[in-house]
């Protein structure tokens, strides 16, 4: 059995709920988010010859935490054996092994682990293993004013989401790690590799 | 430059030191194996100056604790041996400094037995070849594009061998020993070095025009490359000359080093110039 989370794009409204949620819980500082929003746009306008202008612009958001991928490359990458895959699925960074070398945040390639400067070490989301064991469920899920986030076993949200997808432009391509996540695809959502929209928010996503 | 590579200015300072005190100690335990019926007298002087190299390697080594957020857990570091590249650099590096330094103690030895000195010099020769192995393998990772190229490699192997004859020349000359044709041997391999090294980053800096992601080019992380290369070449040329001249002034027994150091430190910072630009290249397939 893994965990997985399930982002509906349709209601997502970019709101940024699930964000402040986890850092709040999580009590993280201004040097991390463990959840992000993206703000995917791109598109432009024509002016046809009569004058009239036609439009291909959209922008859709995408609520991304780590994706406690199957195959997980942070895993892979740190030397000292200090990230963990539990028996449910979740990649946990066990603080009082890592060193800071900063391999994971390397190899990840959704750039979700972070180097915080203050610890010294990585940190990223532990899809709150505490909650969990209290039988609650993440509270970036519990937060979404939209009910855009779900989560559970990953086999039972494939089942109940039968047209989600493995991933949506700006993630990087699904089958480098597997992650344990699935997408209800906008109508406006590109694929994985698109080149004509851009991240809008690079710095508001961006930790280094 | 020192924007996304001022982070891992501890990792170009490793990678350009390290590789240089170990291959100019392979280089010196190479010319101690070769000549070993000589007098013992320069061999005892030339053996204690292996000092040289292995303090440059290890400043090379405390530059790389100093990337490590938190030193204190350093020893965890090599949990990965064998799974990860970077537990694999680790433990190879801490063999050469190991066996290397045995090497160093065991010159004060009063009756060296030569078996035991030359032993220790050709397991450290290997130990430098296994060491650069895995240091050029530590950045092949599949996620980073710009990294997981033969060019990684190619690109450590070739500035490896640009300081590390120089520093071996510079120390033999330091000796002051009869070295014979060796000083001009290295000093070629330098030479050599340098061109093909020069030609392999020309190549990296194209490379990066054909990567990118969702966000940019990979050349754009690196705009000023090519000045980057530039300064290197000539840098390297000017230190390799200084030293060519020390060289040809042996017959003086204070100038001729003094050019010598001044051309081979010269030559390190050439080589440490050419690491920067490949840190600042880090660029994900993904965001």
């Amino acid at each position: 059995m893994a965990y997985g989370f399930y982002f509906d794009s349709t209601r997502c409204t970019g709101c940024r709920t699930c964000e402040m949620a986890c850092k709040d819980y999580h009590d993280l500082s201004t040097e991390a988010a463990f959840r992000r929003v993206f703000d995917y746009e791109g598109g432009e306008f024509v002016e046809n010859a009569d004058g009239t202008v036609t439009a291909t612009t959209y922008a859709y958001h995408l609520s991304e935490a780590c994706n406690h991928c199957e195959s997980p490359k942070c895993f892979a990458a740190c030397p000292t054996g200090a990230i963990e895959k539990d028996e449910d699925g979740i990649v946990y960074i066990k603080e009082d092994v890592c060193t800071g070398t900063g391999a994971c945040v390397d190899a990840c390639p959704f750039g979700v682990p972070i180097l915080v400067k203050e610890k010294n070490k990585a940190v990223k989301c532990d899809m709150c293993r505490d909650r969990i064991a209290e039988g609650k469920r993440p509270i970036c899920v519990e937060a979404c004013p939209l009910r855009a986030l779900e989560w559970g076993d990953l086999d039972e949200l494939k089942k109940a989401h039968p047209d989600a997808v493995h991933a949506i432009a700006p993630m990087a391509d699904p089958s480098i790690t597997n992650p344990s996540v699935i997408i209800n695809a906008c109508p406006a959502a590109k694929e994985v590799g698109d080149t004509t929209g851009a991240v809008a928010n690079e710095k508001e996503v961006t930790f280094a | 430059m020192f924007d996304g590579g001022f982070s891992a200015t501890s990792l170009a300072v490793f990678t350009a030191l390290a590789p240089a005190g170990a291959v100019a100690f392979a280089c010196l335990a190479a010319f101690l194996l070769v000549n070993r019926s000589q007098s013992r007298d320069w061999r005892d002087v030339l053996a204690h100056l292996l000092f040289i190299p292995l303090a440059i390697a290890w400043a090379g080594f405390i530059a790389s604790a100093t990337h490590l957020g938190t030193p204190a857990n350093a020893l965890h570091a090599i949990n990965g041996l064998g799974r990860s590249p970077l537990s694999n650099e680790v433990v190879s590096a801490v063999a050469f400094l190991f066996f290397a330094g045995m090497a160093w103690m065991y010159s004060y030895r009063e009756k060296p037995k030569a078996s035991v000195m030359n032993g220790l010099l050709a397991i450290s020769i290997v130990c430098v070849i296994v060491m650069l192995f895995h240091t050029s393998f530590a950045y092949s990772i599949a996620t980073v594009p710009t990294w997981d190229t033969w060019l990684t490699p190619a690109n450590l192997c070739a500035t490896a061998l640009l300081s590390g004859p120089a520093l071996a020349t510079t120390v033999l000359q330091a000796a002051r020993v009869r070295a014979g044709k060796w000083p001009y041997a290295l000093l070629l391999i330098a030479v050599a070095a340098l061109a093909a090294g020069t030609v392999l980053l020309v190549c990296h800096m194209n490379f990066l025009g054909t990567v990118g992601n969702n966000v940019t080019l990979a050349s754009a992380l690196v705009p000023n490359y090519g000045w980057l290369i530039a300064a290197h070449a000539a840098l390297a040329i000017c230190g390799l000359a200084f030293q060519l001249h020390g060289l040809r002034l042996a017959t003086s027994r204070t100038r001729g080093p003094v050019f010598s150091v001044i051309g081979c430190a010269v030559v390190i910072i050439a080589a440490l110039l050419a690491r920067f630009p490949f840190y600042d290249a880090y660029l994900s397939v993904g965001f």
